[in-house]
Order: C-alpha cells, then sequence, then structure tokens
C-alpha cells in the first residue's frame, strides 16, 4: 500500500517539526515556533502547557 | 495531527515511526500504541501482528523486519520480553487507554502496576526502582501513538500519559479538542482529490435506530466481504468503514 500524496506530505511537516526539534536541543516550544513561523498558543491550564510538550 | 476519518490515521502512524526514531535516536525503541476501546485494540492488533498487513508490511519494511508485537498479556508475562528483544527490535505494545488509567478497578488492569517476577530480568537490566511494568516502561522512555486521542484528555488520562515518561507523544485524531496544539493537519478535500471519498452516496430515512444500525453494520460486514474478494484478486486491500 503506498502512501497517498497527503500522507506524503504529512510526513514532511512531521520531519520538519521533528528537525526543528532537533535544531532546538528538543524544546518543543522553540522548535514549535520554527515550524509554525509563530509563537505557539498560549494556554491557562496545565494540561495544554503539557500538551506543547507533544 | 488531525487526520479526517477515513484519511488512513494508522498506516500514516505506522509510517511515522522510523522518522521518529530516526530523528530522536533513543535508546530503545519503544512504542506504546494506546486505543480507546477493546474493539480497536483487537483490529489494531490482528493488523499489526499480520506480516502480510500493509500496516505491518510498512513497519518491517522501515525497521528491517526487526519489529516485535505486544499485548499487555504478553508483556506481563515477558513473553519474549526480554533485555535481547527490546535491544534489538522496534517493540510495539498495544494498551487501550484503560488498561493503564490508575484509577480503574478491575483487577487484571491494576497487574501493570503490580510487581511481578516474571519482569525481574528486565528490570534489572534497566534498572528500575521495581518489578512493576509501569517502570519497565518508565525506564524506556517510550514513543507514544495515541488513536483517537480526542478521548484522552481528560486530567486522569494526562496524568497516565506523563507517567509514561514518554519521549515523543504522537496524537492521531479526526476531531482535536479545541486547545490541541495541532501541528498538521489534513482537510477532507485532500481525501476528495485523492479519491478516498467513494460515490454513490444513497440517503433514506429509516425510522427504528436498532434496525438501522443493524441494516449499516450488514451492509458493512457483505461489504467487507466483496473487498476481501477483490483483494485476492486484485491485490488492493480497501477498508470499508462505517460513521455513525
Amino acid at each position: 500500500m503506498e502512501l497517498k500524496n497527503y500522507q506524503r506530505a504529512v510526513i514532511d511537516d512531521l520531519q520538519r517539526y521533528l528537525d526543528a526539534l532537533i535544531d532546538t536541543g528538543k524544546n518543543p516550544v522553540a522548535a514549535w515556533k520554527i515550524y509554525h513561523g509563530k509563537d505557539a498558543p498560549k494556554y491557562n491550564d496545565k494540561i495544554s502547557a503539557w500538551r506543547m510538550s507533544v | 495531527m488531525k487526520v479526517p476519518t477515513g484519511g488512513g490515521k494508522t498506516f500514516l502512524a505506522c509510517a511515522t515511526l522510523n522518522h521518529i526514531v530516526d530523528c530522536l535516536s533513543p535508546k530503545y525503541r519503544f512504542v506504546i500504541w494506546l486505543v480507546p476501546s477493546d474493539a480497536i485494540l483487537t483490529q489494531t492488533l490482528a493488523n499489526l501482528s499480520d506480516t502480510a498487513h500493509p500496516y505491518r508490511q510498512r513497519i518491517d519494511n522501515n525497521f528491517n523486519h526487526n519489529v516485535a508485537i505486544y499485548t499487555k498479556e504478553m508483556l506481563l508475562q515477558a513473553q519474549n520480553f526480554s533485555p535481547a528483544t527490546v535491544n534489538d527490535n522496534l517493540s510495539i505494545c498495544i494498551l487501550s487507554y484503560a488498561s493503564l488509567r490508575i484509577d480503574s478497578n478491575k483487577k487484571d488492569i491494576r497487574n501493570v502496576y503490580k510487581e511481578n517476577g516474571a519482569l525481574e530480568n528486565l528490570s534489572q537490566y534497566l534498572n528500575a526502582e521495581d518489578f512493576t511494568l509501569i517502570d519497565i516502561i518508565r525506564k524506556m522512555n517510550p514513543l507514544v501513538i495515541v488513536d483517537e486521542s480526542h478521548n484522552a484528555t481528560s486530567k486522569l488520562s494526562v496524568e497516565m500519559l506523563t507517567n509514561l515518561n514518554p519521549s515523543f507523544i504522537l496524537e492521531l485524531t479526526a476531531t482535536p479538542k479545541i486547545f490541541s496544539n495541532v501541528l498538521v493537519e489534513i482537510k477532507p478535500a485532500a481525501l476528495k482529490a485523492e479519491h478516498m471519498v467513494k460515490l454513490p452516496v444513497i440517503v433514506y430515512n429509516p425510522h427504528d435506530k436498532k434496525n438501522l444500525i443493524d441494516s449499516v453494520i450488514g451492509l458493512r460486514n457483505n461489504l467487507e466481504l466483496a473487498t476481501i474478494a477483490e483483494e485476492k484478486i486484485s491485490g488492493r486491500y480497501i477498508r470499508p468503514i462505517v460513521l455513525f
């Protein structure tokens, strides 16, 4: 079973995020900023803060 | 990852594993694959255990066939679960959310947190604090796949995930909660462009809910028989699904 084009695009995006994660010393918030080109959304609850590291 | 229903979330997860492992270079290639229900667990386990299934073939190809699939019971009995196997293989443990939630009253569920002599060898190898499965998992900093992750957003679920001491968590859902930080989103139009949404669409309005459900499940099962027959002829895998 081959990957669909949109699935390849997803993997490319994930790879881009992973590269950013490594470039930032596995700092998920900094990687998010590089990946999206903007600050990560800021949420008040602890769940979201933790999920930022996901 | 936000992927519409029918968009191939499981196949995508299989295809991402090597990217994550290659990038993070974890000491142990240990994956906890969490699913929300026993039905999905059975299906996922069957698919990933079947070396002829496209999901498993994708993983096998990416990891040179050094792949081991585990159930909770296999882990608890240390069945093919040893220092050698965790060093040599990509180990994938398919578990339900419920099997790890700490407040569960089910006796077999609590076994994950119980001292277990069968795990002594691996515990000592990993310098785990005690002979419990949860401690062994924590020591290996697993990569965690959360299937249908919109079901794992409660405080208890987050504690469960944190308690695994994960090195990375990949969430897959068609309907992320509003506070989720979506890394990648696939639009339904992308599925349509790839002809993943098929015609015809048949609409009718039955009055009895039970008959409706029986009817659509029957229709789906008949379609599955047809697709199995088709796969034998063309080798093309098609999975009929029902959406409620």
